[in-house]
């Protein structure tokens, strides 16, 4: 341990505040080292895995993770009849099975070409989707004729999601601040029949003069990818303590936005694709713990899969609404690793 | 370029361009475009295309709002059109969603090129048509036609000139018929 450590150390057991607690220096076991070098994370990771899971549940959930997750697709029946675009693809040999909780979204067991290149696909009759990235708009609810918000848009696989529960009326307003990824959500939305959509390529920052508009507001935040291990192994070892601190607080910063722009008996849904407590909990927890948090409350997701929201994790105790939040991960759902939360803007 | 004119209202003048290119090449009025796609207002946004849009009223209030407190101009919103060119004769060069919605509401009543799986396929993947793959057309096709590409169920597949004239049928199943002006396959290869 260098001295920057030691120092760190001693402030944290001195006067530790909660963020101290998750983000400082953290002691490494000989159990996480060895798991760490034989699955090739970083030490800090399995650390919090072993605190998360236990170490049996841990090792499960680090196997999981070095085997590709089952493709999926989401059917788009704004134009096409879910059963139809089955037998479609499977008249060309592709085979699909339904996902339980899911009501538009396949398995694909077997590809014999690309999924991307089919003229079903072309003709936006499905999105190619991580099954865990179907819910938040699931979640969210939209009905008919809303004005809804997508705050981080691209590539569109969750504003194509949301057009088709609105049945192509209302309007959605996607936001996406990256130049080089609007041209995919774009060519998504455009791809799949949408016409209720409203691009804008900025900071959603700049929409802080809509307040209390939207009747809903989704918030699929920037984060570590630490849920998506199985389709991005680089992610093992590229993102330390401190990166996802620096992601903590802009994503603390982007749902007090959310909330601010989301109209009274609206909703907010948060999610990420990622499994740390430290980007998951501690962001609802802090910001419920804030001035905006007490125009909001925690409410059921009602997607009818996922484990509870954590109420405590490596000493921290988290607000016991947060049992309602969803926790996926691939050894028990078989989908990337994924949190989601629901609030109701009172 | 001042903000006020990236995304504003269409004049007089490219409205009634875009409703002549319309019927010239399809046979439908703007008016049934808009109601079929239950929009009231058509929308240019100018940068370095000339790009029109069809939005709804809730869209243009929300439009109007974005600009107005937060200087924000959207990307793109509503039924993107197509592209408008030329100065002297303003025309629509029209879009991919344009077509779809077009085909789904039965509004291509000209200039269609109806065509056989694997004429579909190759037309997918960016190749010009050959006079076997075309099952039916509809209207009289002469040389030079912008024409739209669609599948036996009406399914929209992409715009393409036509190299022949199509109604007279006495050519070779190996002639090409219709040049590959842009098709779905772009999603792909271009789209992001």
């Amino acid at each position: 341990m260098n001295l920057a450590e030691i120092r760190s150390l001693h402030a944290m057991t001195s006067n530790p505040t909660r963020e101290d607690k998750l983000f400082g220096a953290m002691r490494i076991s000989q159990q996480a080292k060895r798991l760490a070098e034989r699955y090739g994370y970083l030490p800090y990771m399995v650390e919090r895995y072993i605190d998360l899971f236990g170490a049996k549940e841990a090792e499960e959930f680090l196997r999981a993770c070095n085997r590709p997750l089952v493709k999926s697709i989401r059917c788009n029946d704004y134009l096409v009849r879910c059963d139809e675009l089955k037998a479609l693809l499977e008249g060309k040999g592709f085979v699909l099975k339904e996902i339980g909780w899911a009501p538009h979204g396949f398995w694909v067991l077997n590809e014999p070409f690309s999924l991307g290149a089919t003229p079903e696909y072309l003709k936006g009759y499905y999105y190619i989707q991580r099954a865990a990235s179907m819910l938040p708009a699931y979640a969210l609810q939209p009905k008919v004729g809303e004005l809804v918000m997508d705050m981080t848009a691209a590539p569109g696989g969750k504003t194509t999601q949301i057009a088709q529960l609105m049945k192509n009326t209302g309007v959605v307003v996607a936001v996406e601040i990256s130049r080089s990824r609007i041209k995919a959500l774009r060519s998504h939305v455009n791809r799949m029949g949408f016409t209720n959509v409203l691009i804008i390529r900025a900071d959603v920052s700049r929409l802080r003069g809509f307040r209390e508009r939207f009747s809903r507001t989704l918030l699929d935040a920037p984060c570590s990818g630490e849920g998506i291990i199985p389709v991005d192994p680089s992610r093992k070892r590229s993102r330390t303590l401190q990166d996802l601190r620096v992601m903590y607080r802009r994503q603390v910063e982007l749902l007090k936005l959310a909330i601010e722009l989301t109209a009274r008996g609206g909703y907010i849904v948060y999610s990420t694709c990622s499994i740390a407590p430290e980007e998951n909990e501690l962001v609802i927890d802090t910001v419920l713990d804030s001035e905006v948090g007490e125009s909001v409350d925690v409410v059921e997701a009602g997607v009818g899969v996922g484990d509870s929201g954590l109420e405590e994790f490596r000493g921290v105790s988290f607000d016991e609404r947060l049992r309602k939040c969803r926790r996926l991960y691939p050894h028990k759902h078989g989908t990337e690793g994924f949190f989601l939360c629901k609030l109701r803007k009172l | 370029m001042q903000a006020e004119e990236v995304m504003r209202k269409a004049s007089k003048v490219e409205v009634v361009a875009i409703d002549a290119s319309l019927r010239r090449i399809t046979g439908a009025s703007l008016r049934e475009v808009m109601e079929a796609a239950r929009k009231e207002c058509v929308i240019v946004r100018q940068m370095r295309r000339r790009e029109a849009f069809l939005v709804s009223r809730a869209e243009e209030l929300l439009m109007a709002e974005l600009a107005g407190k937060s200087r924000l101009y959207p990307y793109a919103v509503g039924l993107y059109l197509g592209v408008l060119r030329g100065s002297r004769r303003l025309k629509l060069v029209p879009s991919l969603p344009l077509g779809s919605i077009l085909a789904r509401h039965g509004l291509l009543r000209k200039g269609c090129v109806y065509v056989n799986e694997r004429g579909e396929k190759l037309f997918l993947y960016g190749r010009d048509l050959f006079i076997g793959s075309i099952v039916r057309t509809c209207g009289r096709i002469r040389r030079g036609d912008l024409v739209s590409v669609l599948t036996s169920r009406n399914e929209f597949l992409g715009w393409g000139i036509a190299s022949v004239d199509l109604h007279n049928g006495s050519r070779g199943r190996e002639t090409v018929a219709v040049r590959n002006l842009v098709d779905l396959g772009w999603y792909l290869r271009r789209g992001g």
